[in-house]
């Protein structure tokens, strides 16, 4: 009896949904890396830190508000966070001879820092949040989330936004002008100082969101950035560095890639693959799929 | 316009800039020569902002821009043209033009300098599309001209625009930049040929060694022997 | 500052210094034999500033930025504790042998990374580590504990006498008699040859390079040398403890190793020893805070990597070379007039 073929199409949108989400971390990596130059080891304290916000608005107003009023509100702030993380973490750092490090090293202690404090205000528990969306839907044998479909679709809302942003506004452009050539984006009087803190701000704010669509299903806990923080790490180098389709691609080849892992052999396995995933990688290509640059 | 008073600059221990004084008074076109590796670009890129120098001051419309940035400096009318160019590799010539109408006083008339530059440059209207990586060294240099003129430029300053360009390019570079001149702007100029830039220029420079060792017209270079044999040499 | 000659040896003040600390400690326990208290601190210290210094040793000197040193100690550690009590292997063999197990892998995983530039090593050891935990808590079959531990590892014994477990002296000894082994293996890579072609290589890079200095053979080398130290005082730590779980993995060990070895001095020698003692000092006399004392640590890195890059002994070597005694107070305090005028 083969039910394995029947298991293909839930894996497709288990692997979609989670690869879209991690498409979103991965973007954001990848538009500091592009920006700034510089990795930010911190990245999973915004996811983490987006979902606790999400969790804590009820608590701390006593009352549950609609979901898209509590993005209204952590959006903001989670931008704002990543924005004053750049100028106290990240900025103070540029001088420096060997900044590259020096960033590496303070984003990973200003990681350290966010993630005790989450320790120390929520507590080591896991904590969850209501699903954004309920209900399912039927066809034939399969059934589908509408949750998930709503995770995706927010996900996708979220990139597209993003690639209005880059592509359309003027600031955007300005900040891949930044990416491109500094020098050059400084020549034509652009405050590079401003676009590398607005970087980490929408970094920020693209980390949280995908917290929070995560959240419903694999809660929130003070580690709990890590394990994706290092797998948007492995997508980003297998799209490219630099490379933004490359980066949305990659994140949604290895969501279906661990949804099949997941689905036909054990959860266990899932680290184990990304690992060897990483080290093909780099051992076949390290340019990645649409790599611009190494 | 610009007046730069004994300039000093360093990279670490090594001088590069001793003592650098000179000006240039409105709409002239100053022009500096020498050899290569003696402190030319150097010069253009601390007077713009690039780097600061160690002492000296630098006064642009009466203003001391010593300690501003580039990103400043731009917005007050001096638009430095790079001999390394530094255009966005992967957006198109069109793109990299309407960057170049980033700054706070050429945005206003960007539709109107877009026209300008694919006037002075037929070509880049015609690879307007094109993305900036894909464009030939000629080309490229055109492009980070017209996109210094998308700043709204009141003074120019030019690094080395005639490298690694052919003759004829050359000449309709210069006449581009006359063009310019005619419309009100002051052109400071770096290169390392004096062929076809000293026929253009109001004063020339010479430079050796991070200083400055003439300062006159073309004329009087020819006339005093040593300069003149330097001048012919370059 | 001066140096003595006795024939051909010369003695500097480091020297003799290290030389000096090196009888204190040796006579510690005989002068307070009953403070077990203070001898545990000491073996913590013993250990961690092998670790340090190994991973100095790497990133400062050989400039591999690497984040496998506390995978590489976890290695050490369950290796023996499973050889140990599996195999029932006698613990010194087994230490040994740990530490060339993880000099193995060391070599595996550097074999393809270290041809690479510069990050993609960090990421590789960064995978390596967070993949070690859920490795270490499946790891049943080969005799891990649910939950990912190991207890009762064996103790120690030399010479037919078994380490006692509440009396501490032996372990210092023990502790101590690596501590000096293992520090002396790196200092003697420091002034070797190859330690002194990855100084040009740090100062000169790309004119080193063109003369020739294979630096891929040497970065390999390296690292499969301080995985071996690495994996030998995980093994020791094992036997200490005696029991050891995947929390070795945590976030709050790997910070504060690399707290000891950016405090110390990136690139400085002792460097490691000297971040070691005070981070592991600080972290005792802040015990009161709790969890509150990562944030303090996390707080100390930044403000360390921003206001003190070359971190306690560079600064020092560069206040006793220069004799600037007063500029650090100065730069200190005009650095201070700088905030004040910026707020």
């Amino acid at each position: 009896m083969d039910t394995w073929v029947y298991k293909i199409p839930s894996a497709l949108i288990d692997g979609v949904t989670i690869g879209s989400v991690y498409a979103l971390m991965a973007l954001g990596l990848s538009l500091v890396f592009g920006v700034t130059r510089t990795y930010n080891f911190a990245h999973g304290s915004f996811y983490t830190w987006g979902a606790y916000l999400m969790w804590y608005l009820p608590v701390l107003l006593k009352r549950n508000l609609p979901y898209p009023v509590k993005f209204a509100i952590v959006v903001p702030i989670m931008f704002l966070f990543g924005w004053i993380f750049e100028k106290i973490v990240v900025r103070p750092n540029r001088k420096s001879p060997n900044w590259i490090i020096t960033v590496l090293i303070c984003t990973l202690a200003a990681a350290l820092i966010f993630d005790t404090t989450a320790l120390v205000v929520f507590g080591p528990l896991s904590k969850a949040i209501p699903p954004l969306f309920e209900g399912k839907i039927r066809l034939g044998n399969f059934v589908v989330y509408v949750n998930d479909l709503g995770v995706f679709a927010i996900a996708m809302l979220a990139i597209s936004a993003l690639t209005l942003f880059l592509n359309k506004t003027r600031q955007g452009t300005a900040m891949r002008a930044v990416a491109q050539d500094l020098t050059g984006a400084k020549i034509v009087g652009v405050r590079a100082d401003k676009i590398f803190g607005y970087s980490l701000g929408i970094s920020a704010v693209l980390a949280a969101i995908a917290g929070i669509l995560a959240a419903p299903k694999y809660f929130i806990s003070p580690m709990g950035g890590w394990v994706p923080y290092i797998k948007s790490f492995v997508i980003v180098f297998l799209g490219g560095l630099g490379s933004f389709k490359g980066t949305v691609c990659a994140a949604f080849i290895l969501g279906i890639v661990e949804a099949m892992v997941v689905i036909y052999l054990m959860k266990a396995w899932v680290m184990p693959v990304w690992f060897v995933v990483l080290i093909g990688i780099l051992i076949l290509r390290p340019k990645g799929l649409f790599g611009i640059w190494e | 316009m610009l007046r730069v008073e004994k300039l000093n600059f360093s990279y670490g221990e090594i001088q590069v800039l001793t003592d650098v004084s000179f000006q240039v008074n409105e709409k002239e076109f100053v022009a500096i020569f020498g050899p290569n590796g003696h402190g030319k670009s150097t010069l253009l890129k601390t007077i713009c902002g690039l780097q600061s120098p160690i002492s000296g001051s630098i006064e642009y419309g009466g203003k001391k821009i010593n300690t501003l940035p580039v990103q400043e400096i731009v917005e007050m009318g001096l638009v430095y043209i790079a001999e390394d160019r530094h255009l966005f590799p992967d957006m198109s010539v069109s793109d990299n033009l309407r960057m170049g109408a980033y700054n706070r006083n050429a945005r206003a008339k960007e539709s109107e300098n877009l026209d300008y530059v694919f006037q002075l440059f037929p070509k880049l209207k015609l690879l307007r599309k094109q993305v900036a990586s894909s464009l030939s060294g000629g080309e490229a240099r055109m492009l980070a001209i017209g996109r210094g003129l998308m700043s709204n430029p009141k003074f120019l300053a030019i690094d080395e625009p005639s490298f690694g360009l052919a003759p004829n390019l050359c000449l309709e570079v210069f006449r581009n930049i006359e063009e310019i001149r005619k419309r009100g702007a002051s052109v400071l100029l770096v290169e390392q040929s004096t062929t076809l830039a000293s026929d253009y220029a109001d004063r020339i420079c010479i430079m050796e060694d991070g200083k400055i060792v003439f300062s006159g017209t073309k004329e009087e270079a020819l006339g005093k022997k040593e300069i003149r044999e330097v001048f012919l040499g370059i | 500052m001066g140096m003595i000659k006795i024939g051909r040896i010369r003695i500097g003040w480091g020297h003799a210094m290290a030389m000096l600390a090196l009888v204190l400690l040796l006579l510690l326990p005989v002068l307070m034999p009953k403070n077990n208290y203070l001898m545990h601190f000491f073996v913590l210290f013993f250990i961690w500033a092998v670790v340090a210094e190994a991973w100095n040793l790497i990133m400062g000197y050989a400039g591999i930025f690497t984040f496998g040193t506390i995978a590489f100690f976890t290695i050490g550690a369950f290796a023996t504790g499973l050889l140990s009590q599996q195999l029932g292997m006698s613990p010194w063999p087994s230490i040994l042998l740990s530490g060339i197990l993880t000099a193995l892998v060391g070599f595996l995983i550097g074999l393809p990374s270290l041809r690479l530039k510069g990050a993609y090593i960090a990421l590789i050891t960064y995978a390596l580590h967070m993949l070690l935990a859920p490795l270490i808590r499946r790891g049943k079959p080969i005799g891990i504990e649910t939950g990912g531990f190991i207890w009762n590892i064996a103790s120690l014994n030399f010479l037919g006498y078994v380490f006692p477990r509440n009396v501490i002296a032996p372990w210092y000894y023990a502790g101590l008699t690596l501590f000096v082994v293992l520090l002396l293996l790196i200092y003697w890579v420091i002034r070797s040859p190859i330690g002194r072609a990855f100084v040009a290589l740090r100062d000169a890079g790309p004119l080193a390079q063109s003369l020739g200095v294979n630096e891929y053979k040497y970065k390999l080398i390296v690292f499969g040398l301080s995985a071996f130290i690495l994996g030998v005082i995980g093994a020791f730590y094992a036997h200490y403890v005696a029991t050891i779980s995947d929390r070795m993995l945590g976030l709050d060990y790997f910070v504060k190793t690399l707290i000891m070895v950016i405090l110390g001095g990136l690139g400085t020698f002792p460097g490691g020893v000297v971040g070691a003692f005070v981070v592991i000092f600080l972290y005792e006399f802040m015990r009161p805070l709790m969890s509150y004392r990562l944030i303090v640590l996390g707080a100390i890195v930044i403000l360390t990597v921003v206001y003190m890059p070359n971190g306690l002994t560079g600064t020092a070597e560069y206040i006793i070379r220069t004799k600037k005694w007063k500029l650090v107070g100065d730069g200190f305090l005009r650095r201070l007039a700088k905030m004040k005028k910026k707020i």
